[in-house]
C-alpha cells in the first residue's frame, strides 16, 4: 500500500490541498482541490476554505482507499505575507542586512529594518515600530567577544528603541516576541533593557565579522511563528485540521532549494511566482538567500517596453493597479495576457535585481590587501553572489506556474531572468518542493519530482561569441554545434528526452564558473525535450533601450507563446 | 468537481461597523474606552512627525544678526513674528514668522536658529459611536451602526459631511464647473471617474469628500502623494479660492484634503448599482468617509444610523466561501473590463479561455443579455441561486 501525504498550502490568493505520494522517491500528485484565500485588506479570517477543501479531498481519497493510505497532514502557510517580521541591526550593511537575512530564510516578510545609520531618529523608530502590524522582530548586532568593555555599545541603544517600539500581537495585549542574533556578550544587559518582553535567544549571526550564522535565527523565527500562528484569529480555521505543525511557505521551499543544492552540489536559482509577489531562492557556493519583491514595485515604463504593441500601453497603470489590487484575477484575453506576462517579466527582472543586492559577499570583513592593489579604492565585500553564468539549474514554482502554458513560463523566465550559460529549467507542478522541504532528509529524490522544462543556451554578455562556435550539444551519441544566431531564439529539440551534454567555450574574458576563458561542460538528466539558445544582445535586453514591439512579437514567436494570428494582426496594428 | 468563490460584501446595511480614528503619529487619546463619541468629540492629540521646525534667521556664527522677539519656553501661534532683520541701511527687511503652533524650544545663535517643538495635533471622531479601544500608538477604535459602502482604493484622512448626490446615475461624470463654494463641507457622490480637474475643484471649495466608480492609476498615485504631503500654507498658495471663506481657521493635518474612495477600483468604471442606490438613500444625511490614509482601515464610506447606537439583533458582515451553483448572482472581475454583474448559467471543471489558459470556470449571463467565460478565480459571489 502506497504512502500519501496532505498537503495544506494556504497561500496569498489561493488555498490549496493536495493528496501526494512519493512513488520511487519521486513526489507525484493524487489528487488538488483548491478555493481561494480572502484578501488581507479585508481583515477577514483567511483560513477560510480549509475546512472545505479538507472534506473534498478527503472524500475523493478514501474512495482509493485500498491503494493508499495517509501518513499525515502538511500545513504550509503565507497568506497576507505572514509572517511578517521587523528587523534590528546596528549597522544596516553588516548586521542589519544578516538579520534581514535570516528573517527572510525563515519564510518572513520583512517591513522595517532598524539600524543606527537608517536616517532616522529614535522617536521616529519607535512610532514606525508601533504602528507596525507584525508577528516577530529580528535583533542581531555585534561581534561575541570584546565589545562591552567600554560598557556600551550601540546594541543597547537599538535594544532601547525596541523596549519602546516593539507593537503589541494583533489579538492581544502582549507584546511581539523578540528573537535575539547578537552578541552574546550583550544578551544580559540586553535581556535588562527588554524587560517583560518575550526573548527568544538564537545563535549570534555574525559571531566573527568573517561569518554568517543564519540557521539558529531562522529557527527561532520559525519555531515563534508556529507557536502563535494559531491564536491568531486570522487563521483560526487552523484549528479543523487538529495539531499539525504550520511552516511559513517560503521557509517550505527554501529548505527544498537547500536539499536540491546538496543533492546535486549545483548553483540553483528558484523563482516563485504567485498572485502578488515574486519570491526568489537561491543556493550558491553554499549560500542560501530568500529574498520577496511585491508585483506593486513595478515600473510601468519598464513594462510597457514588453508589450507586443505601443497601444496597449495606453491604460497600463490602471491594468498594473487593478492587478494589484485583485492579485488572483487571471487574463482572459490575449491581449490581457500579453500585458500579464509583460507586468510578470519585469516583476522578475526586479525579483532579480533585489536578489542580487541581497545575496552578497560579507560587508565587514577585514581583507589583507596585496601590494598590488596600494592604490585601488574598493569597498570590501558586497559583491553578488548570483552571477547568472554560474548557475545550472532554474526551478519555477507557484501558482501562475501551473496556471500559464509552458512556453508563457519559459518566456518569463528567458526575459525576467535573463540566463546567460547553459541552464536547465524545471517546473513544479504539484508543489512538490514545499512538501520535499519538510520531509526527512533523503525520504524524497527532488529534482526527481520536479518536471524538466526545456535546457536555456544563451552567450549574454559575451557578445564575441554569437555566430561563433560556442556552443555544441551531444544529442544521441552525436556532437552538433548549436546555432546562436544575433537577435534570436533557435529551438533544437532533443528527441526522445535523452540525457544531453553541452560544451561551452567562452571568450576570455568570460567566466561561466570555472574561471575565465575556461570551457565548461554542463551535463544535463533525460527528461528535456528542448533547447532554446537564445543569442540576444544583453546590454539591449539589461537596460530595455531599443527594443521594439517587432522583436518582442519575434521572440514569442520563436517560443510559440501565442498563435501566429494573434501575432500577425499585432504586427498589423490591432493592439486593442 | 466543486469550485468556490468568495462572497465578500461590498456594501452591507444595518450592520455594526466599527473603524479605527488613526493618529497620524504617537499620540495621546482624549477619549475612554466605552464613552460616547458624537461628530466632534476630539478623539485625541497627536505629535506632528515632524515635531521640531527650525527657522533659520541672520547669524553672523558667534550671534544673531537679526532681532530675535522670543525667548526659549514662550508659546507661539502659526504666523507670528519670531524675528525681523534690517539691512542696508532700514532699506532692506525680512520677517521671521512661526511656521506652526508651538513652543520656542531653543535659540542657536551660532547657527541662527530658532527651533519650535510643534503644539499636538488635534483629532476628532467624524463619526458617532462608543469608543471600543484605544492604543496611544494606532489611534481610537470606534463601533458604530449603520449602512456601509466598502472601497477597493482611497487616498486622504478620515472626514464628515453632509451627502450630496451631483452625479444622478453610477456612469455620470462630473466637471470642474459643477462645483461651488456651496459645497464645502460636503460629500460628492461623482459617479463614474472622477479627473484631476474635478479633485483640484474639491480642494478649492474645501470639499470633504467624493465617492467615485474609478479613478485611473496615475491621477490617484498624484492624489495620493498630495493628500500625505499638503499643508496649510501650500493649500492657500495654490488652491485658496476667494469663494470659500475662514482663511485663518487652520483645520488639522487630516482634513485639508478632501478624501478620495473609489468604489470599483483603477480604470474608467462605472459605480456599482448596489453602492450607488444605497448612497442615494442617504442623500442628505451626515456619513463619514474614509480614504484610508494614517493606516486607518480599508477605505470606506459609513452612514450611521440610531445615532451610531448598535441594535441588538445587527450582524456584522464577514466574508464567506461559498459553493458556486446553477443560477448564483455573481461579480466578474477583469483586469482591463469594469466589474460586470450576471447569473451563473454552467458550471465548467474544464474551461478553455480565448487565450487558451486551461481553467476551471463558469459560463455567466450577465444583465446586458451577455455571455461571458469565466474562469472561477474572477468570480465573486453575491446571492446564492
Amino acid at each position: 500500500m502506497t504512502k500519501s501525504i496532505f498537503h495544506i498550502d494556504v497561500g496569498s490568493t489561493v488555498t490549496e490541498a493536495r493528496a501526494l505520494a512519493i512513488e520511487g522517491g519521486r513526489i507525484v500528485q493524487l489528487e488538488r482541490v483548491s478555493c481561494p484565500t480572502p484578501p488581507p485588506a479585508s481583515k477577514d479570517e483567511r483560513t477560510l476554505g480549509l475546512g472545505e477543501v479538507l472534506d473534498v479531498i478527503g472524500s475523493r481519497m478514501s474512495e482509493d482507499k485500498s491503494s493508499y493510505e495517509n501518513e499525515g497532514v502538511m500545513v504550509t502557510l503565507s497568506a497576507g505575507g505572514e509572517p511578517k517580521a521587523v528587523c534590528a541591526g546596528v549597522v544596516k550593511g553588516i548586521s542589519g542586512e544578516s538579520a534581514k537575512r535570516a528573517a527572510l530564510l525563515a519564510g518572513a516578510t520583512v517591513t522595517d529594518l532598524v539600524c543606527v545609520d537608517d536616517g532616522r531618529q529614535d522617536f521616529e523608530r519607535i512610532s514606525d515600530l508601533r504602528r507596525q502590524d507584525v508577528s516577530v522582530a529580528v535583533m542581531a548586532g555585534g561581534v561575541d567577544e570584546e565589545i562591552m568593555e567600554s560598557g556600551t555599545h550601540q546594541i543597547l541603544n537599538i535594544a532601547r528603541v525596541l523596549a519602546k517600539g516593539l507593537p503589541k500581537k494583533g489579538w492581544s495585549d502582549d507584546r511581539i516576541p523578540l528573537v535575539y542574533a547578537g552578541s552574546q556578550e550583550a544578551r544580559e544587559e540586553v535581556a535588562r533593557i527588554l524587560g517583560d518582553i518575550e526573548i527568544i535567544w538564537a545563535d549570534n549571526v555574525r559571531a566573527k565579522l568573517e561569518e554568517e550564522h543564519l540557521a539558529s535565527a531562522r529557527d527561532a523565527v520559525v519555531g515563534s511563528f508556529s507557536e502563535n500562528v494559531r491564536s491568531d484569529p486570522k487563521f483560526q480555521g487552523l484549528g479543523k485540521l487538529g495539531l499539525p505543525e504550520v511552516f511559513p511557505s517560503g521557509y517550505a521551499a527554501g529548505l527544498a532549494f537547500e536539499g536540491l543544492y546538496e543533492e546535486t552540489g549545483e548553483n540553483v536559482l528558484g523563482l516563485s511566482l504567485d498572485g502578488d509577489a515574486v519570491q526568489v531562492f537561491s543556493g550558491i557556493k553554499g549560500v542560501f538567500t530568500r529574498t520577496v519583491t511585491p508585483v506593486a514595485k513595478v515600473n510601468p515604463n519598464k513594462v510597457a517596453k514588453w508589450l507586443p504593441h505601443p497601444q496597449m500601453a495606453e491604460n497600463l497603470g490602471d491594468f498594473i493597479g487593478n492587478l494589484v489590487l485583485r492579485p488572483h484575477v487571471l487574463p482572459t484575453t490575449w491581449n490581457e495576457l500579453s500585458v500579464f506576462l509583460a507586468v510578470w517579466k519585469e516583476a522578475i527582472r526586479e525579483g532579480i535585481a533585489e536578489h542580487k543586492a541581497t545575496a552578497i559577499e560579507l560587508r565587514g570583513v577585514h581583507r589583507q590587501r596585496q601590494v598590488g592593489e596600494t592604490f585601488q579604492v574598493e569597498v570590501s565585500g558586497g559583491d553578488t553572489l548570483l552571477k547568472m553564468p554560474t548557475l545550472r539549474r532554474i526551478v519555477v514554482t507557484g501558482v501562475l506556474s501551473r496556471v500559464l502554458s509552458r512556453e508563457a513560463v519559459l518566456s518569463l523566465v528567458m526575459d525576467g531572468a535573463q540566463v546567460a550559460g547553459g541552464v536547465g529549467v524545471y517546473l513544479d507542478t504539484c508543489n512538490a518542493l514545499q512538501v520535499a522541504g519538510l520531509l526527512p532528509s533523503g525520504s524524497a529524490n527532488i529534482l526527481e519530482s520536479l518536471l524538466p522544462l526545456a535546457v536555456l543556451v544563451a552567450p549574454g554578455e559575451d557578445r564575441d561569441r554569437v555566430g561563433a562556435g560556442w556552443a555544441s550539444a551531444r544529442l544521441d551519441g552525436t556532437y552538433e554545434q548549436l546555432p546562436v544566431s544575433m537577435g534570436e531564439i533557435t529551438l533544437v529539440p532533443i528527441a526522445n528526452g535523452s540525457a544531453v551534454e553541452i560544451t561551452l567555450d567562452p571568450s576570455r574574458q568570460e567566466d561561466l564558473g570555472e574561471g575565465p576563458g575556461r570551457k565548461t561542460v554542463r551535463d544535463l538528466p533525460p527528461g528535456f525535450s528542448r533547447i532554446y539558445v537564445d543569442g540576444r544582445p544583453r546590454p539591449q535586453l539589461r537596460t530595455l533601450e531599443r527594443i521594439s514591439p517587432r522583436e518582442i512579437i519575434g521572440w514569442y514567436r520563436n517560443l510559440g507563446v501565442f498563435p501566429e494570428q494573434v501575432l500577425s494582426g499585432w504586427e498589423r496594428g490591432r493592439g486593442q | 468537481m466543486t469550485l468556490y468563490a468568495l462572497n465578500e460584501p461590498r456594501v452591507a446595511r444595518n450592520t455594526p461597523i466599527v473603524r479605527l480614528r488613526a493618529f497620524g503619529s504617537i499620540g495621546e487619546p482624549q477619549v475612554d474606552v466605552g464613552s460616547e463619541v458624537t461628530w466632534d468629540t476630539l478623539a485625541g492629540t497627536y505629535a506632528s512627525r515632524r515635531r521640531l521646525r527650525q527657522v533659520r534667521v541672520e547669524s553672523s556664527g558667534e550671534g544673531f544678526s537679526a532681532t530675535v522677539l522670543v525667548q526659549e519656553g514662550q508659546k507661539v501661534k502659526r504666523g507670528e513674528v519670531l524675528a525681523y532683520y534690517s539691512y542696508f541701511f532700514g532699506l532692506g527687511y525680512t520677517e521671521y514668522t512661526a511656521p506652526c503652533d508651538g513652543e520656542v524650544v531653543a535659540l542657536i545663535p551660532s547657527i541662527g536658529s530658532i527651533a519650535i517643538k510643534e503644539a499636538p495635533v488635534s483629532l476628532y471622531c467624524r463619526l458617532p459611536g462608543i469608543v471600543e479601544k484605544t492604543d496611544e500608538a494606532r489611534g481610537v477604535w470606534v463601533r458604530t451602526y449603520g449602512n456601509l459602502v466598502k472601497a477597493s482604493v482611497g487616498a486622504g484622512y478620515g472626514r464628515a459631511g453632509v451627502l450630496s448626490m451631483k452625479a444622478k446615475t453610477p456612469s455620470d461624470k462630473l466637471s470642474a464647473r459643477d462645483f461651488t463654494a456651496d459645497d464645502a463641507g460636503k460629500v460628492i457622490v461623482a459617479g463614474r471617474s472622477v479627473s484631476k480637474e474635478v479633485l483640484e475643484a474639491c480642494l478649492r471649495f474645501r470639499v470633504s469628500g467624493i465617492i467615485a466608480g474609478s479613478v485611473s492609476r496615475g491621477l490617484f498615485e498624484w492624489y495620493s502623494d498630495l493628500a500625505g504631503s499638503l499643508d496649510w500654507d501650500e493649500f492657500l498658495a495654490r488652491y485658496w479660492a476667494r469663494d470659500a471663506k475662514n482663511r485663518d481657521l487652520e483645520p488639522s493635518p487630516s482634513e485639508i484634503v478632501p478624501a478620495l474612495v473609489v468604489t470599483e477600483g483603477y480604470g474608467d468604471s462605472p459605480m456599482g448599482g448596489e453602492a450607488f442606490a444605497l448612497l442615494a438613500e442617504s442623500e442628505g444625511n451626515p456619513v463619514y468617509i474614509d480614504g484610508g490614509g494614517n493606516g486607518s482601515d480599508e477605505p470606506a464610506v459609513v452612514i450611521p444610523l440610531n445615532g451610531g447606537a448598535v441594535a441588538k439583533e445587527a450582524e456584522k458582515p464577514v466574508c464567506r466561501l461559498g459553493e458556486l451553483g446553477l443560477g448564483d448572482r455573481v461579480s466578474v472581475l477583469g483586469l482591463t473590463t469594469a466589474v460586470k454583474e450576471g447569473t451563473v448559467v454552467e458550471i465548467l471543471p474544464e474551461l478553455k479561455l480565448e487565450n487558451d489558459l486551461l481553467l476551471p470556470g463558469a459560463k455567466v449571463a450577465t444583465e446586458t443579455g451577455e455571455t461571458l467565460l469565466v474562469p472561477v478565480s474572477n468570480i465573486l459571489l453575491r446571492d446564492r441561486g
